[in-house]
């Protein structure tokens, strides 16, 4: 028999295919040398891993490094501008020469021109320029006419208020010294001026002088006729710069003396604000408005070139009850210093305007620029405040605004709220709660409604080539479309601008100075809902029916025109055939002593005012609808005597009767 | 013996990895605490300084995203810092800058908490305009950096076409270029608009934040918010040269292309159909910022890819009648509406290779036109306080269309032979005419 003995060293057979995974894994685990092996290959792997996990990090932190320095597309594409500051060099001297003539002025300081004046007919007077006694850089200048009556005043005025230590440079220019009287005269020489007081006629003079300290130099050539002029005289001298530490305050370090210090080491003229003992505040904190409806209404102020004026009028505006600083922008027409140092003074922001055209249009241009940028700033506002540099703000401006903005919203017949009423003079307005509804656009302080803007007068605002006054324009019956705007009897502005466009210290003085102002805080206002339309047609034919009929045979322009009462109403008649027929309200107005130049503040051929504290209508026979209201029966009177006035101008008490029939 | 040696090897790289991947856990660790903490101290910092601030961060906001939060069910991440941590050293936030009332007072805060900031500012878009306006310039960017890690807060500013502006972020000479990673940034590399956000007050990461509500179409938006000012200074110029006619007629054109252009926009955005001005409208605003007079049309471009067939019905319900439709969707296609007299032209682009194209059609003859033109991206910008998309390559766009004499107004203008980018394409065989060209 063939035995079989298989090999004890053959490995046992078992059909690959056959064997189950398990068992694979249970004879290899069994192998050592396998285990090993997986190990070591476990291990390679997992440090492959970690290794590249690194590299990647690596790779990583190095792009960031390389986006760092390929990050040009985050360059600013514009060079920097800044011009290199000029080093400062250890001259502590300045050369400053000033020359005055007839028809030229001219300083210089270290050769540099800071005025020139040769133009003709203008820039007659002395001429002051103020220059900081540390850097010599030029503070103020101004101009005195005082061949005029009161401007000696101003400039007084002026040179106190220069803080002490300063150098001011005095120059004349044709004629100055007309209206230079002795007390300007002697404060001349209280400043160190040896010839001030032997000023006279067309004298050519030139003086630099530091305030409360040594005098320079002062060149004086005498003329010597009445229709000649002194020689044209020029001063050179040099003027000791002190330590910067001496020109300035020591004021507390906090953010608004920051803004205090640069202010005051820039411009002079503004008195007690650069104070160094006591300065005045440029941060007012007013009391805020129980449920301000203006509180997110932009204000824009528009301005020129009269920086004195712009800080009265926002210190005003600042000081009025429930003014939001956020809200307010002051458009500067022009690339001036001066308006924009105030602007920041006060931490406002402040916005220039490149001056496009000349005179009424350049104004008008600027005014739509403002106008426009101010609704691009607040997408959100509905409204925007317009002011002007040369108004003061009554304390209850906003107050006012507020309870009378939703009008605009409500009635669609309104084109605007003023705080301004053209006949609300001293003599003529008494009621801080009063409003009235007028067909005229007063400006001078007054709301705009954006869609009125922006659907009607922007697209249309006159062009740069048409020299029209933008309110006058605004007035025009093409824009207003019969729209009213409603006024308090008490304004809440105040025209304080002497110099201006269309102004000069006579107009000023006839037409704005005696215009009443409201000083009362949070005046609440009389039935505001009823100066809508219709409520307020209501409103004055109750007027009317009250009413009494004032006796037209006496003179209208008389005081004894008004019975001696009080808190009354009258009505009084005016002849008027056509909407162009306006000499008699002029020559009533006249004698009113309120605006004549044109028809202003009417309503339907209805003017309101106040005389001897009694309210008085004043209706136009028969333009107005209101000449048909039923009045009060005339008791018996005498008209023989009727026409101190022109009859033919006044309507006669016979067609006061026919009135009411 | 060599074995031994190669194992003890072995086991030391393992160990050395393994403390090596334990640093960087506890590193991740660390950086996931430093970021919550970043974020954590700027935004008590905001809060106290009452900054009306959103999470604006494309990355965190991914992770809140719809999409993201279903998948997140099955990751489980680092529980503290689930969505702050995205791996960037960067978070963003927005700021809009109107219900803000700029305080230094928050910067100097920020600075004593051991922030390194970088404020970026520039010129205040809402001042330019056909006039010359300049104010102080406005801040666009906060940059806020502690531990390395940066926070982004970029100044929304609302402008007068009802959306929000952020302006490119440009470093000046003297800025220091390691401050941040800027190419990582977020907001910057262009200006961009968006619309207003509804936010929802939410707490990620344990943390009291502002979100947008609908955050895929803020990340949306987002991708396409690229804006692009006008040239308010080049259109002065050109209006120096050529001055805006001011004549009623010209001033009712305006007045109604503004009426048109603001209803258009309304109906394609409820469609959610992007479109851009073209041919002369695209002109006026690129030339002139605003609308040429004499063009009595208003012309507009939408991708045929874009097309709704229910685009017909909804401008007639809107009140503007259909007074042509030429072509089809396949070829050429094109409408015009009318409304009061204004005509308003929908060309439909066909993309095509590297170029772009649009077709005409002459009623009478049956001619076919291409217009062709590069391809071009779109991007945001302003017309007559709309926000309205225009190609951002507008030069390029411009000159394809109008040659390099776009700059000159031609007033007699032929659209069958004046274009610079007009080709005879063939005419449409009559037979189809009835179907192809509808004049109404």
């Amino acid at each position: 028999m063939e035995t079989w003995t298989p090999n004890p060293r053959a490995k046992p057979f078992i059909p690959r295919q056959q064997r189950s995974l398990y068992l694979t894994w249970k004879y290899q685990l069994t192998n050592k040398r396998m285990i090993r092996r997986l190990c070591q290959a476990g291990a390679v792997l997992f440090l492959l891993i970690t290794v590249v996990v690194n590299i990647k990090v690596i790779m990583d932190t190095r792009r960031v490094a390389n986006e760092d320095e390929a990050a040009q597309d985050y360059e600013d594409a514009l060079p920097n501008m800044e011009t290199p500051r000029r080093p400062a060099n250890g001259r502590k001297v300045l050369d400053i020469e000033v020359y005055s003539s007839r028809s030229k002025v001219y300083v210089a300081v270290d050769g540099t021109t800071v005025l020139e004046d040769d133009m003709r007919e203008q820039g007659r007077g002395i001429h002051v320029i103020v220059l900081n006694q540390a850097t010599g850089h030029v503070m103020a200048k101004r101009i005195f006419d005082t061949y005029s009556p009161h401007e000696d005043e101003a400039m007084i005025l002026f040179l106190n208020m220069v803080t002490r230590g300063r150098v001011l440079i005095f120059t004349i220019k044709d004629e100055g010294t007309f209206h230079l009287k002795d007390a300007a005269k002697n404060l001349l020489k209280t400043l160190g001026s040896q010839v001030s007081l032997n000023l006279s006629w067309r004298d050519m003079w030139t003086l630099v002088v530091k305030k409360g300290g040594q005098v320079y130099g002062e060149k004086h050539a005498k003329s010597p006729a009445l229709s000649t002029w002194g020689d044209p005289v020029l001063l050179k001298t040099e003027v000791q710069l002190t330590a910067s530490e001496e020109a300035e305050c020591h004021w507390a370090d906090t953010e608004l003396n920051r803004r205090r210090k640069l202010f005051c080491s820039k411009v002079e003229g503004y008195g007690s604000i650069c104070s160094c003992k006591d300065p005045a505040p440029i941060e007012f904190n007013p009391d805020p408005l129980i449920n301000n409806n203006v509180f997110s209404v932009p204000v824009a102020v528009i301005a020129g070139n009269r920086p004195n004026y712009l800080y009265r009028m926002l210190r005003s505006l600042l000081s009025a009850h429930g003014v939001n600083p956020q809200m307010v922008t002051v458009f500067i027409d022009g690339y001036y210093e001066e308006p924009m140092d105030v602007v920041e003074l006060f931490g406002l922001k402040g916005v220039q305007h490149t001056p496009i055209s000349i005179k009424n249009a350049r104004v008008s241009q600027h005014y739509k620029a403002s106008l426009t940028a101010t609704f691009n700033l607040h997408p959100e506002a509905n409204f925007a405040v317009v002011l002007e540099e040369d108004l003061d703000i009554s304390i209850d401006f906003f107050s006012f605004l507020s309870q009378t903005v939703h009008l605009l919203d409500e009635d669609d017949s309104l084109y605007c709220i003023s705080a301004w009423n053209d006949q609300g003079y001293e003599h003529t307005a008494e009621d801080p709660a009063l409003l009235y509804r007028v067909e005229s656009m007063p400006g001078l302080g007054w709301v705009l409604k954006k869609s009125l803007y922006k659907d009607e007068l922007e697209p249309k605002w006159p062009t740069p080539e048409k020299l029209w006054d933008w309110d006058m324009w605004m007035r025009m019956p093409e824009q207003r479309k019969g729209r009213e705007c409603i006024i308090p009897d008490v304004s809440r502005s105040y025209h304080f601008g002497i110099i201006g466009l269309n102004m000069n210290g006579y107009f000023h003085e006839v037409y704005f100075k005696k215009h009443k102002f409201n000083t009362v805080p949070n005046v609440p206002l009389k039935s505001v809902d009823s100066l809508k339309k219709d409520a307020y047609e209501a409103e004055i034919q109750n007027l009317l029916k009250e009413a009494e009929v004032l006796d037209h045979t006496r003179n209208p322009c008389e005081d004894s025109f008004l019975p001696d009462s009080e808190g009354k109403t009258y009505v009084m008649f005016i002849k008027m055939e056509t909407e162009t027929d306006t000499s008699t309200w002029t020559e009533l107005a006249k004698c009113l002593h309120v605006w004549d130049l044109d028809v202003r503040g009417n309503h339907r051929g209805l003017w309101r005012l106040f005389r001897k504290r009694n309210h008085v209508l004043v209706v136009a026979v028969p333009i107005s609808p209101y000449s048909a209201a039923p009045l009060p029966l005339l008791t018996n009177q005498n008209q023989e005597g009727a026409g101190l006035l022109t009859s033919a101008l006044w309507t006669t008490m016979e067609e006061v009767k026919l009135i009411q029939r | 013996m060599l074995r031994v040696n190669r194992t003890v090897v072995l086991l030391l790289l393992i160990a050395c990895s393994s403390v090596f991947l334990l640093f960087q856990l506890y590193y991740y660790r660390k950086y996931v605490n430093k970021v919550s903490l970043t974020v954590k101290k700027f935004l008590a910092l905001a809060q106290r300084y009452r900054l009306p601030l959103f999470l604006a961060d494309t990355a965190a906001l991914k992770l809140l995203s719809q999409d993201a939060l279903r998948q997140r069910d099955r990751l489980v991440r680092e529980p503290h810092c689930s969505f702050l941590c995205t791996g960037r050293p960067i978070t963003s936030f927005a700021l809009h800058a109107n219900l803000w009332k700029y305080d230094p007072g928050f910067l100097l805060a920020a600075e004593q908490k051991g922030f390194q900031l970088l404020t970026l500012t520039g010129k205040d878009p809402r001042l330019a305009s056909l006039d010359t306006l300049s104010g102080e310039e406005i801040p666009l960017h906060f940059l806020l950096r502690l531990h390395d890690y940066i926070i982004q807060v970029v100044f929304l500013y609302e402008r007068s076409g009802n959306y929000m502006w952020f302006g490119a972020l440009r470093l000046r000479a003297d800025t220091d270029r390691s401050f941040a990673p800027f190419r990582q940034l977020d907001y910057g590399r262009h200006a961009g608009a968006l619309d207003r956000q509804e936010l929802v007050l939410t707490v990620l990461d344990g943390l009291d934040v502002r979100v947008p509500q609908n955050v895929s179409r803020f990340l949306y938006e987002l991708r396409h918010a690229r804006f692009l000012e006008c040239r308010y200074h080049d259109a002065r110029n050109f209006l120096q040269l050529y001055p805006e006619d001011s004549s009623p007629q010209s001033l009712d054109f305006r007045r109604k292309v503004k009426t048109l252009l603001h209803r258009v926009a309304q109906i394609l955005t409820k469609l959610d159909i992007p479109f851009w001005l073209s041919s002369g409208t695209c002109l006026g605003w690129f030339r002139q910022c605003s609308v040429i007079s004499y063009s009595r049309d208003v012309d507009i471009g939408i991708f045929i890819v874009d097309f709704r067939s229910d685009i017909i019905a909804a401008f007639r319900d809107a009140g503007l009648s259909l007074k042509h439709k030429f072509g089809k969707v396949e070829d050429s296609l094109e409408l015009s509406f009318l409304s009061e007299d204004v005509k308003l032209d929908i060309f439909f682009f066909y993309e095509d290779g590297d170029i772009v194209w649009n077709g005409g059609t002459q009623a009478k003859s049956g001619r076919k036109f291409k217009y062709v033109f590069p391809r071009f991206s779109l991007c945001w910008a302003e017309l007559l306080e709309l926000k309205v998309r225009v190609p951002c390559e507008t030069l390029d766009y411009v000159t394809a269309n109008y040659g390099a004499t776009w700059n000159i107004p031609v007033r007699s203008w032929d659209w069958k032979s004046s274009p610079s980018n007009v080709r005879e394409n063939g005419v449409w065989p009559p037979s189809e005419w009835a179907e192809l060209i509808q004049v109404y």
